[in-house]
């Protein structure tokens, strides 16, 4: 590794100097000490001098990719699709670079800004989750990537919303929870349409993320307001997982109605892996389980599966 | 700080250590090249007032000390609300809190490689006395912060004192502690390590059940640079935490968190691809040194030298150190383990070879009578008692026993330096005895180590936990156990060392008491803890 003489620095910092705001010399900025240290870390090659507002910067030599032509969307809560971001260094110096990614109203992309240090040579691979409302009009969107001079434009084909035919008034409604322990255990399994208690930890259930700490919550948010009489809650159940050891064992179920939290249902004592709660059917825009304790004391809230009918 | 090392031994160590390491991983380019496409401060106006994440000042030296903002009028906006362009700052720097003594001015420039923060080395100050400070942009005027430098070298001084605090998980509760430190009068605040927390947060901020919820760029954990600073962003949007750094100023560390949970020198905890954890820990790096109250330079890439050494007159030294960024995987598959060979061969690192001689030769030409290891995992043995069988921790020094033992001997000959080792990690407050044979309670006693609960990570915690019980039931030399959150305040006098663990009752809401719920004393001269 050469070594850059304090001669040389010191006639970089002069320069600097005369170039960098005013202010007392002693009053060093980052943009002097930084390129100092920069030039200081080349050997003595000094590169142009981005930090410096006038100077010119090398030009980065970044690339954009993704993993996929086109994204396919499901206009719904709790979708995982998206794509991968391949964001790459392709000059021989490594940088830190910034790719800006634009989706049009009303997508949503996980990440707007990807910032990175990049080694030459390196591409970094970022998952980007799209999302779009159940209003949004199927067809065809445009997602937009650009970084430095470079541009990456991603068709987005937006498919009509599914329709639920299961009588199940929580399948693709918002969910959300107290606390959710990501990226296993998100409130989006709890009613994802899957109850087997087995895929427990690969994103079909709900773990809260405050061990040791009761009340949790998980609620489902309604599109608009739906009689429900009847809620249906699977809590973690498996031969390795039994629901004696590990379930639930007390919750309150609470519906939203006229803007007020009701409680419509208590179970207390439960070492079952299923209960079905009934109960005079009532309009709600909302529906909460409130959980209260565990069969492994006090730890977590485990729930697979939340459903509720009307009758 | 020793007489031959002054002006500034960390900024010379820090330079050298940077061409050793950084410069021979690989050429850096500088700029992302967007600040040279506009005039600096171009005239538009910022969305909003830019101090959202408040100032802080920290690395107190005789002669000056690092004083720190970040512009993001928009904190979980890209870029923070702020244009992409370079923009100046003014800072002033004040013997008074009304600024009708400046003593230092100056303008600093804010730029998008480092997320817009400013880290100003204010030089010619006064050694052992506060000083405020404040920044302007266009108008807006950021909060004061006040701070205190470092005594002269050789000064004679009756009495300093120092917070210690760690781990501090947001979504896990309130900062409560935080608003109580911010209240203690302390010359410096030593935070050593988990600063943040890389998981995803739920809408609901965990425990702190927020009212509106979390944005959705929060669910994902931190992995690049842009998330690792939204991370930070949130949580310096706690008022008490922007509190107490701008009482005081911060000398901090890393440990795991501020990267991935567990990590180890270039191994993440699923031992991914070295390339990709490579790139990752410097975006990790990049983003801790762009939120803290450090020198410049930044870092360049994946190596970051972080440990240095303050020296506070005759009475304290603090080694600051870094058990991260050099450590050998963790044996064993990580975790409590029985004893194993990983655990003892000799060829693991854990400080590194180079770190260790800068600690023990340093410590050996110390002229202070307090000598401070601001160290991140317990260095003491701890022998959780599972099942009969001694347990222990595969991320402390224990799972490396090759470093601990040398460092360990290390402190017994440096004895008389009065060794104190701080340290965070386990969110449990602990008070030990550090014996020259763990397994002989009558063994000497060649320092002590103080362990501070954590601010938040855990949540309310409890007194004493069932494996806090297990602790103190079979290791003799540890002296208090205690599970809620809180920090430690050390008070030194040439004669005595006092330590007092303070901790609040519960953090899941706001407005909890502080209290002290155990004081130490330790004499000069003779280490080892005493009530007090």
């Amino acid at each position: 590794m050469p070594i850059l003489s304090s001669t040389a620095v010191g006639a970089l910092v002069r320069a600097l100097r005369r170039t960098g705001p005013a202010g007392a010399p002693r009053r060093r900025t980052l943009a002097v000490i930084a390129a100092v240290v920069m030039l200081v870390t080349l050997g003595g090659v000094a590169p142009a001098l981005a930090a410096v507002p006038g100077k010119a910067a090398p030009a980065q030599q970044l690339t954009l990719g993704s993993d996929v032509d086109h994204v396919t969307v499901d206009p719904v809560p709790c979708a995982v699709q998206g794509f991968q971001l391949r964001f790459g260094n392709a000059g021989s110096s490594a940088v830190y670079a910034d790719a800006f990614i634009d989706a049009p109203a009303p997508l949503t992309v996980s990440r707007s800004l990807v910032s990175s240090y990049l080694p030459s040579g390196y591409t970094l691979k970022v998952q980007i989750a799209v999302g779009a409302p159940r209003s949004t009009p199927p067809g065809t969107y445009t997602i937009t990537v650009h970084a430095g001079d470079q541009q990456l434009s991603l068709p987005v084909q937006v498919e009509p919303a599914p329709v639920n035919d299961t009588g199940n008034l929580v399948r693709y409604m918002p969910v959300s929870a107290s606390s959710e322990n990501l990226p296993n255990y998100p409130a989006c399994g709890a009613v994802d349409g899957d109850r087997d208690s087995t895929h427990w930890g690969t994103t079909t259930g709900w773990n809260d993320a405050t061990k040791g700490t009761f009340p949790d919550w998980l609620q489902v948010s309604f599109d608009q307001p739906v009689p429900v009489g009847r809620v249906d809650l699977y809590t973690l159940d498996s031969a390795k997982y039994p629901a004696a050891g590990y379930g639930l064992s007390a919750w309150d179920v609470e519906l939203q109605v006229g803007g007020s939290w009701q409680t419509v249902a208590q179970v207390r004592g439960n070492t079952a892996g299923e209960v079905s709660s009934t109960f005079a059917a009532q309009t709600a825009t909302a529906l909460r389980v409130v959980t209260l304790g565990s069969n492994e004391g006090v730890t977590y809230s485990r729930v697979v599966e939340l459903e509720a009918y009307t009758s | 700080m020793t007489p031959d090392a002054f002006p500034r031994p960390a900024a010379r160590l820090a330079r050298r250590r940077f061409l050793t390491v950084t410069g021979a991983a690989t050429a850096l380019a500088f700029g992302v090249g967007v600040a040279q496409a506009h005039s600096a401060g171009a005239a538009t106006p910022l969305p909003g007032d830019p101090f959202t994440l408040g100032v802080a000042s920290g690395d107190p030296l005789p002669d000056a000390v690092v004083i720190w903002t970040r512009l993001a009028p928009q904190p979980y906006e890209p870029l923070g609300g702020m244009p992409y362009n370079a923009v100046p700052v003014q800072w002033q720097v004040a013997t008074d809190e009304w600024f009708r003594h400046v003593v230092r001015s100056g303008s600093a420039t804010a730029q998008p490689e480092y997320s817009y923060s400013v880290h100003v080395d204010v030089r010619g100050l006064q050694p052992g006395r506060h000083y405020w400070y404040r920044f302007k942009i266009d108008g807006h005027l950021s909060p004061v912060g006040r701070t205190k430098t470092a005594p002269a070298p050789g000064q004679k001084v009756d009495r300093l004192s120092f917070a210690v605090a760690s781990c501090q998980s947001w979504p896990d509760g309130y900062y409560t502690a935080h608003a109580h430190l911010a209240a203690e009068d302390v010359d410096a605040v030593l935070f050593v390590g988990d600063y943040i927390y890389e998981y995803g947060i739920s809408a609901a901020g965990g425990l702190r059940n927020t009212t509106d919820p979390v944005p959705d760029q929060f669910r994902t954990e931190a992995d690049t640079l842009d998330r690792y600073r939204l991370q930070y962003a949130l949580y310096k949007s706690d008022p008490d935490l922007r509190a107490a750094h701008q009482n005081a100023p911060w000398i901090g560390t890393w440990d795991d968190h501020e990267v991935q949970d567990n990590y180890a020198g270039l191994y993440s905890r699923n031992l991914d691809p070295i390339e990709d954890f490579t790139v990752r820990r410097a975006s990790a790096y990049r983003a801790y040194w762009e939120h803290m109250p450090l020198r410049t330079p930044a870092p360049q890439g994946p190596d970051y030298l972080l440990y240095r050494r303050f020296t506070f007159g005759r009475l304290a030294e603090v080694n600051v150190l870094d058990t991260r960024q050099y450590r050998s995987d963790q044996a064993d598959g990580d975790l409590w383990k029985p004893d194993n060979p990983g655990r003892n061969d000799p060829a693991r690192t854990f400080a590194g070879a180079q770190q260790q001689r800068w600690l023990l030769d340093g410590m050996g030409r110390s002229q202070s009578t307090w000598n401070l290891l601001a160290n991140q995992v317990v260095m003491s043995r701890m022998d959780l008692d599972a099942s009969g069988t001694a347990t222990y921790n595969m991320d402390a020094w224990d799972g490396y026993t090759a470093e601990q033992g040398r460092l360990l001997d290390g402190l017994a000959g440096l004895r008389a330096r009065n060794p104190v080792v701080v340290t965070g990690d386990v969110h449990a407050a602990y008070a030990m005895d550090m014996k020259r044979d763990f397994a002989d309670p009558d063994s000497q006693t060649i320092g002590v180590e103080l362990v501070g609960t954590s601010i938040s990570s855990g949540g309310n915690g409890v007194d004493v936990s069932v494996n806090g019980q297990n602790f103190l039931d079979h290791n003799p030399h540890l002296k208090l156990v205690n599970e809620r959150r809180g920090y430690i305040v050390v008070d030194l006098t040439p004669a005595e060392l006092h330590a007092s663990y303070r901790a609040v009752p519960y953090i899941d809401r706001t407005g909890a008491p502080i209290s002290t719920i155990r004081k130490f004393a330790v004499e000069a001269g003779n280490p080892g803890l005493n009530p007090a």
